[in-house]
């Protein structure tokens, strides 16, 4: 059994989620001299993805402490905090999507999937529940394994759809846990700043 | 024959004229650009908007493209570029 609110537990959920955002960063600021360059849509889509990560992950941290908070006044911040986790998170996923696909992307599929996403992420803010957004991911995810599955076997890929898939599972753990050990959590943390340390490197090995 | 994509065309037009001393016509680059008047045209304003090349004209007021450092900048990255699209697959 778990406690409901165990401050060394969130102290080290907030580190990997550090971790996890100055990765992200690093990604996006690395291949800053790239786009520049080259103004290449797939570089472009990558770029935002691992921006978007960094501030979904930023949210996801404030949204836990205020799903764990007692005080009304923080209670009130979760609509926001969904909405934000919401949107930035699954247009994460979308983003990715683009930026291997971005020849076959029209630019209404980017209009199309903002709205949708904004309209799903105001919902789920609404109904103060992540659930929604959690469905909508686990459908995105299936949808990208589908999309791998139809191409020859991609090492960069796989990565990337752990990438999604550890997001996923961490944003489930979200709220009070009783049942799920923490300890759970904090290895799909780990899992994820492995991959995205994997992804740095590749980065900075390709932009010397 | 293989058609070139839009960032081999840009190291290709940018590579004549690196190798022609720095400076090229417009007229010799579109013929050795192997590009049609149109397609050329929509290069050459893009890589003069975003000033990877410029025009200079001589003392008898005859234009010339010549690389600036963005352009020099993209030939010598150019292999690494294309070594990151391949790597994450864009």
């Amino acid at each position: 059994m778990q406690h409901f609110f165990d401050p060394s537990l969130i102290l080290l959920e907030s580190v990997f989620t550090g971790l996890v955002v100055i990765l992200c960063l690093f990604i996006y600021l690395k291949t800053r001299e790239i786009l520049s360059l080259t103004y290449h849509k797939g570089i472009k889509y990558f770029r935002i993805t691992f921006l978007y990560l960094a501030i979904a992950y930023t949210f996801r941290i404030l949204l836990h402490l205020v799903m764990l908070s007692t005080e009304l006044r923080f209670r009130s911040l979760m609509p926001f905090s969904v909405i934000l986790v919401g949107y930035f998170s699954t247009m994460a996923f979308f983003y990715l999507f683009y930026s291997t696909f971005w020849k076959k992307v029209k630019p209404i599929f980017l209009t199309i999937s903002n709205i949708a996403v904004i309209s799903f992420s105001i919902i789920a803010g609404l109904i103060r529940s992540h659930h929604i957004l959690l469905i909508i991911q686990l459908i995105l995810i299936i949808f990208a394994i589908l999309s791998i599955a139809k191409k020859k076997f991609s090492k960069m890929r796989t990565f990337y759809l752990l990438l999604l898939v550890f997001w996923v599972l961490n944003l489930s753990f979200l709220g009070p846990r009783r049942l799920i050990p923490y300890e759970l959590n904090i290895f799909f943390h780990t899992i994820s700043v492995i991959v995205l340390i994997y992804i740095l490197y590749k980065v900075s090995k390709r932009t010397k | 024959m293989k058609r070139r994509d839009r960032l081999e065309v840009i190291h290709d037009i940018l590579r004549i004229v690196r190798d022609n001393n720095n400076s090229i016509k417009p007229t010799p680059l579109l013929r050795k650009s192997n590009l049609s008047s149109q397609g050329f045209s929509e290069y050459y304003e893009e890589l003069l908007k975003k000033s990877f090349v410029k025009e200079i004209l001589d003392k008898k007021g005859r234009k010339f493209v010549t690389l600036v450092d963005k352009g020099f900048l993209f030939l010598e990255k150019y292999k690494t570029i294309i070594g990151f699209i391949e790597e994450f697959e864009l």
